[in-house]
């Protein structure tokens, strides 16, 4: 008889994630290079960004712009400049396994296709993310100086930062997934990187949006994955945590079902039609 | 229900791609990629059947329909028609619980980390097929005794050769004991040394722990050197399944005879029946003798009377000639008869 002890689907699913997550970090060399060349774009554009918030606070004879101080807003664009460089294109990976046939033989092994990819992708978005805030944190106290973070604020931010982790991947999966049906998912995965630097408060947070663009922005998934977590955890309290948590949920769930769906009736498509 | 003690058994299995109207393909294909034309059948009505512990190879000409049936059979493809039994298990239904009990090894396709050392692949596919440690501890050490790579698994797989990189592959795709190992070409670019190193484990394989081998190989040493039977796929269907040893009398209706003489001889003005003359050289003759069993006896005593006779051979014609005139034979109305040109 195989040696082999089936567990609950769930802790086989996790096992399979932490497996994949340690071989993805063993296998830095993919990845460490273009972490240094990030290393230097995040520096250039930190102190660009810094040089146009003094300009704008000197321009508007303010201390405070959208609820935050100069040394704040320079903290702000680190943390949202973190998430976004920390992101990983999943999309280009998913959509080469598709093509190339990849996909079909990963099916040849239990864990699940996704699963196995969920993983690597949580062991290089956290590496990204943690190189990425660390060497962003020394350029911005170089910058503009320490900030106050107030603890409780700081757990609801990495709370917020978990569930944007699993949501962006949702998402970022799904753009992949589009290559059972189209040719070109690299042109939507550029889109969708141009989009969530607008409409996520990259650059700019949502409170200083006009009032319109404010609003389309808060009920899209974007805000909640960036500008959500950069601004908990500059808050003075948990204040703000309870919605930001609610629209990732509800974002997670729209978009987790609109994955699960894709990735169901794509992989029909690959195992009636053909891939 | 098909029985459930054979390994694999297939009934009137069908495959057919670019179907208009295959269920769910509706309205995609209004898309661009999408379905359109006329359906190429793959496979036509393929039945066959494989008991546990047999070592079979399906051969048969590009585009014959060897990689749709194994697609089928590991469930990664759904058939047009048909069913199939692999381990008792319908495989495009139960592909996942099929997989704890299958392997697939494909010559052009490595699940290895290239820069990882295979060893930590292992250790990503014990996770994957749910191994206690141990066991895989026990397995990893079995297998790197067999395939010999104790000094391979702590290597980057990228600095491996093709050969070494093989026997890594092998054991990856062995670390969950399947009992069932599906090979698709697995010699391909191998040198000759690296090719009989793979043929000798995946026959040890069998011999050891009863493991059913299903092969495809363009290779006629694979064939020979490896499994008891083989299926000869020929534009989706089955022209022949038989024992490797009923391939050659079957397919190929001649033996051939050389002859060298001390000095030279002249050309023979007649011949013993059933015979035929290949080549002549003043030393040397080459005959064929018609019909698998005809007997030689008659010809070499009356080449012995021809000449002073130093050296004789009698062979069948090498496997890849058997397989070609195989294909050639089944290929459809250009049959020549007796089976060669
Ligand atoms: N996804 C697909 N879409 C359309 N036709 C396909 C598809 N896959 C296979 N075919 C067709 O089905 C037939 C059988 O192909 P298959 O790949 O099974 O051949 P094979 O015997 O493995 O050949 P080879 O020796 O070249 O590997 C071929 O005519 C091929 O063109
Ligand atoms: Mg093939």
């Amino acid at each position: 008889m195989t040696p082999r002890r089936r567990r609950g689907m769930l802790a086989h699913r996790a096992r399979v994630i932490g497996a994949h997550a340690i071989v993805t970090l063993r296998d830095q060399g993919a990845y460490l290079g273009e972490l240094a060349l990030g290393g230097a774009i995040l520096f250039v554009f930190l102190f660009v960004l810094s040089c146009l918030w003094t300009a704008t606070f000197r321009a508007q004879e303010s201390s405070l712009l959208g609820g935050l101080t100069l040394v704040q807003m320079t903290w702000y664009v680190t943390f949202t400049e973190a998430l976004v460089m920390s992101r990983v294109n999943v999309a280009r990976r998913i959509d080469e396994d598709i093509r190339t046939g990849n996909l079909a033989h990963a099916l040849l092994r239990p864990g699940g296709y996704l699963t196995a990819r969920f993983g690597a992708y949580l062991a290089e978005r956290l590496v990204r993310f943690a190189f990425s805030l660390g060497f962003g944190s020394v350029v911005a106290l170089a910058l503009a100086g320490p900030v106050v973070i107030d603890p409780v604020a700081a757990l609801g931010a990495i709370v917020a930062t978990g569930l944007a982790f699993v949501l962006e991947f949702a998402i970022i999966a799904g753009i992949g997934l589009g290559a059972f049906w189209t040719e070109d998912t690299s042109s939507i995965y550029f889109l969708y990187t141009r989009v969530s630097l607008l409409l996520g408060g990259v650059l700019i947070p949502i409170e200083l949006f006009p009032e319109g663009a404010a609003i389309v922005a808060r009920a899209l998934p974007f805000a909640p994955m960036i500008h959500g977590p950069a601004r908990l955890a500059l808050a003075p309290d948990g204040t703000g945590f309870l919605s930001v948590i609610a629209s990732l949920v509800v974002s997670l769930t729209v978009v987790g079902t609109m994955m699960a769906v894709g990735y169901r009736s794509g992989l029909e498509r690959l195992t009636v039609q053909g891939g | 229900m098909q029985d459930a003690g054979a390994a694999i058994s297939v009934r009137d299995l069908t495959r057919s791609f670019d179907r208009p109207g295959v269920p769910g393909a509706g309205w995609r294909r209004l898309l661009p990629g999408g379905t359109r034309g006329a359906p190429t059948v793959a496979l036509h009505p393929v039945s066959f059947r494989v008991e546990r512990g047999e070592r079979v190879a399906l051969i048969g000409p590009n585009g014959a329909g060897k990689s749709t049936t194994i697609k089928l059979l590991t469930g990664i493809l759904h058939p047009s028609g048909g069913d199939a039994r692999v381990l008792g298990r319908v495989p495009w239904r139960e592909r996942t619980d099929l997989a704890y009990d299958i392997a697939t090894v494909f010559g052009q396709k490595s699940q290895l980390w290239y820069h990882l050392p295979a060893r930590s692949t292992f250790e990503l596919l014990r996770h994957v097929y749910d191994l206690d440690a141990g066991v895989a501890r026990r397995r990893v050490g079995e297998l790197t005794e067999r395939l010999g790579l104790r000094d391979l698994l702590d290597r980057p797989v990228r600095t491996l050769s093709l050969g070494e990189r093989m026997r890594c592959e092998l054991a990856a795709a062995l670390i969950h004991s399947p009992r069932l190992v599906f090979l698709d070409e697995p010699t391909i670019g191998l040198d000759v040394e690296a090719r009989q190193a793979v043929r000798a484990h995946v026959r040890e394989l069998n011999a050891r722990q009863g493991t059913t081998i299903f092969l495809t190989s363009h290779d006629a040493a694979d064939i020979e050197q490896v499994c008891e039977r083989v299926i000869v796929m020929q534009a989706g269907r089955v022209a022949f399944d038989g024992p490797v040893s009923t391939l050659r009398s079957r397919y190929v209706r001649g033996r051939q005879i050389e002859a060298h003489f001390l000095v030279p001889v002249d050309r023979p003005v007649d011949l013993p029946p059933g015979a035929s003359l290949v080549d002549v050289e003043p030393q040397r003759w080459r005959l064929e003798v018609h019909e698998a069993g005809a007997p030689v006896g008659p010809v070499v005593a009356w080449l012995m009377a021809c000449g002073p006779v130093v050296d004789l051979t009698v062979s069948d014609p090498p496997m890849e000639d058997v397989i070609a005139a195989i294909y050639r034979e089944t290929a459809g109305p250009r049959v020549i008869p007796g089976g060669r040109p």
